[in-house]
């Protein structure tokens, strides 16, 4: 008699999981970069650049290796003296995400929400 | 002479049909109505001494984009600096006709000198947009992972030209090759740099020292310190991600522990690495602090808020990180933001540049410290100085050891117009007590005699030991101080470290950027 209500509790267990896996799978969850190479750094070059909306944007092949985010600064541009030209900034850098949803990886600008999908680039839950 | 927007002027000026019956002579006539349509007529704007349109009528109309001249891009220039530069009323108002845009915007500044006869405005800067937008992950550049100091050859003093290691990334092929503070580069690429005498060597030591992207390969011939002879290492140029907190450390002193921490650069990364510092060092029961800025020229004034707090704590509060003042035109309102004008305060918590590494809101750690030992250099500029300056606002006892600091109480908001931005210095930043003017930079002194001299001593930079190594000159001189206050060591300058500005024909510096904008090699990729 006790085997009934736990064969019950163990299916419902089973089908809350299923649910919860499926509910994972296809919300956005940061993401960690796997098997890097200088493909999906040329990628995730091109597509922040597209984000930001800039020319170029320069990226560690080590980029979102070890956590999701990642923060961009405008390059330290110096004088002939070697001085930093901005030596007193008070612009806000760029954070970038990578997340993963419904097992496609896309690259996310936090402050705007705009994301792009990455067709190289291949990522795991963080 | 009275001025009109030039926007609308620069759209034809149409004035209504004008319909006019044509009248006999004092009898009836068939004759048809006659139209007159007038010329349309433009009105150029032009410069007349004195006279300003608001700079926000002249905004990009470029050259380039045919619908304004060199013309409306020097008025644009004059009007913006009379408007926001720091010292608008020393600029010499001239006829902008004889020159270039480029050279007219070189003539829109001051050309006052300081108390020590250097140049008021050293920081008056332009660069193409394009190049202006290049982004960067925080601290990744293309290298070896190797910060050079240049000695300037001086034939008088018989000082030759020389490069020398400052310090090294970790995980960078400089690190690869047992590459460490104090080498000297001898060649680069088969080039003797001390006796290169033409452009060609020169662009080859340039070419071989900054390389232009991954995968450039590289001979240098470098003599370690203490070796007796020379070395060969090929260094395969890659993206580099610098850590700007480094060396974190602590040494006993006759008072207790004296904490050490190398901060190389502002940038977003190091929020993380300061609080892991300044909480390791907290852990540690430190009393004493050195904070070694000699190669931190600054970056986002943020941080340097941050760490005054990390450091003083409880003298913080209520008080005034930094003040911002601009001419006096604008005494309440930023000229460029439109926001009223408040004081920044010292920062308590985190930002979370970076939310992943560090959320934001965390209260900060502090170490409550009245008194801080900085080591200073040339290289030590803008929020590096804005720290220091800000913790003597409040009373922090702040011993300078080391060489004088960049002076540049100065900044600006970078304006772009026509595809190039430029830099003019717009403010200024204050501490608590209403001091800023440093642009003689800071000053060691044993004695001081003037605001911008610092209690401390002048120390050399000491390329023969490792940077936080108790030996190193710097940092000995810190201990030293706090074992016998006051006693600071002699100095002797040796050829070696003979600081010479002036600069050569043949100088060697880093030309990376602006030749890839040259030689438009710019990656462009579209999706």
């Amino acid at each position: 008699m006790k085997a009934k209500p736990l064969l019950i509790f163990s299916l419902l267990s089973l089908y809350g999981c299923m649910l919860s896996d499926e509910e994972q799978y296809s919300a956005e969850q940061p993401a960690l970069l796997i098997t890097p190479s200088s493909k999906s750094v040329l990628e995730l070059q091109a597509v922040t650049a597209r984000l930001l909306e800039k020319e170029q944007v320069l990226i560690a092949e080590s980029a979102f290796t070890k956590h999701s985010e990642l923060t961009i600064e405008r390059l330290p541009h110096k004088s002939k003296d070697g001085q930093l030209i901005m030596g007193r900034s008070m612009e806000v850098p760029y954070t970038l995400q990578l997340i993963i949803k419904s097992g496609e990886c896309f690259l996310k600008d936090k402050l705007t929400g705009k994301k792009h999908p990455l067709t190289v680039t291949q990522c795991v839950i963080e | 002479m009275p001025f009109f927007s030039h926007k609308a002027i620069s759209m034809l000026i149409l004035s209504p049909l004008i319909l006019l019956s044509a009248c006999g002579g004092g009898g009836a006539s068939n004759s048809a109505p006659v139209t007159i349509t007038p010329t349309p007529t433009t009105t150029l704007p032009t410069w007349t001494a004195g006279e300003f349109i608001s700079e926000n009528d002249l905004d990009n109309l470029c050259i380039a984009q045919s619908n304004g001249s060199a013309l409306t891009e020097k008025l644009w220039l004059r009007s913006w600096s009379h408007n926001t530069y720091l010292w608008y009323n020393e600029i010499n108002d001239q006829d902008p006709v004889p020159y270039s845009v480029l050279e007219y915007f070189n003539e829109l500044k001051t050309t006052a000198t300081t108390a020590s006869g250097k140049a008021k405005d050293q920081f008056h800067f332009s660069m193409s947009t394009q190049e202006w937008d290049l982004l960067n992950q925080s601290g990744a550049s293309v290298g070896y992972g190797i910060h050079y100091h240049f000695q300037r050859p001086n034939s008088e003093h018989n000082i030759p030209r020389q490069i020398i290691v400052t310090y090294t990334d970790p995980d960078s092929p400089a690190r690869d090759e047992n590459l460490a503070r104090g080498a000297i580069i001898v060649a680069v690429d088969g080039v003797d740099v001390a006796a290169a005498d033409n452009n060609d060597k020169i662009n080859t030591i340039n070419h071989g020292l900054f390389p232009e992207a991954a995968g450039q390969s590289t001979v240098l011939t470098i003599k370690d310190l203490a070796a007796d002879s020379t070395r060969d290492i090929t260094l395969v140029a890659k993206t580099i991600v610098s850590s700007p907190v480094l060396n974190v450390k602590t040494t006993a002193t006759d008072n207790g522990k004296m904490g050490y921490l190398l901060f190389n650069a502002h940038i977003a990364t190091a929020e993380k690495g300061l609080v892991d510092a300044i909480t390791q060092l907290k852990a540690e029961n430190i009393n004493e602090l050195v904070l070694d800025l000699r190669y931190n020229g600054g970056g986002l004034l943020d941080l340097a808020s941050q760490l005054g707090y990390m450091i003083a704590g409880d003298a913080t509060e209520n008080k005034i990180f930094e003040k911002l003042t601009f001419n006096d035109k604008h005494p309440s309102i930023n000229p460029v933001t439109g926001r009223t004008l408040r004081p920044s305060p010292f920062h308590t918590e985190t930002i979370g540049f970076n939310s992943a590494l560090l959320g934001a809101g965390q209260e900060l750690p502090t170490l409550n410290l009245s008194r801080l030992f900085v080591l200073t250099g040339a290289g030590t500029c803008s929020a590096s100085e804005s720290l220091m300056n800000s913790l003597r606002g409040i009373n922090i006892e702040v011993i300078q050891i080391g060489s004088t600091t960049c002076g540049k109480p100065y900044g600006f908001y970078p304006t772009p117009n026509c595809d190039t931005t430029y830099f003019t210095v717009q403010f200024k930043g204050e501490n608590e007590v209403g001091f800023g003017d440093y642009a003689d930079g800071f000053i060691p002194a044993e004695s001081p005699a003037l605001n911008n001299e610092v209690q401390g001593c002048v120390v050399i930079d000491d390329f023969s030991h490792a940077l936080g190594d108790e030996d190193e000159a710097l940092f000995s001189a810190a201990i030293n101080y706090a074992n016998t206050p006051g006693i600071c060591p002699v100095v002797t300058v040796s050829g070696l470290n003979k600081q010479n500005t002036s600069k050569n024909r043949f100088d060697i510096e880093d030309k990376r950027v602006q030749s890839m904008v040259m030689k438009n090699r710019i990656m462009t990729r579209k999706y």
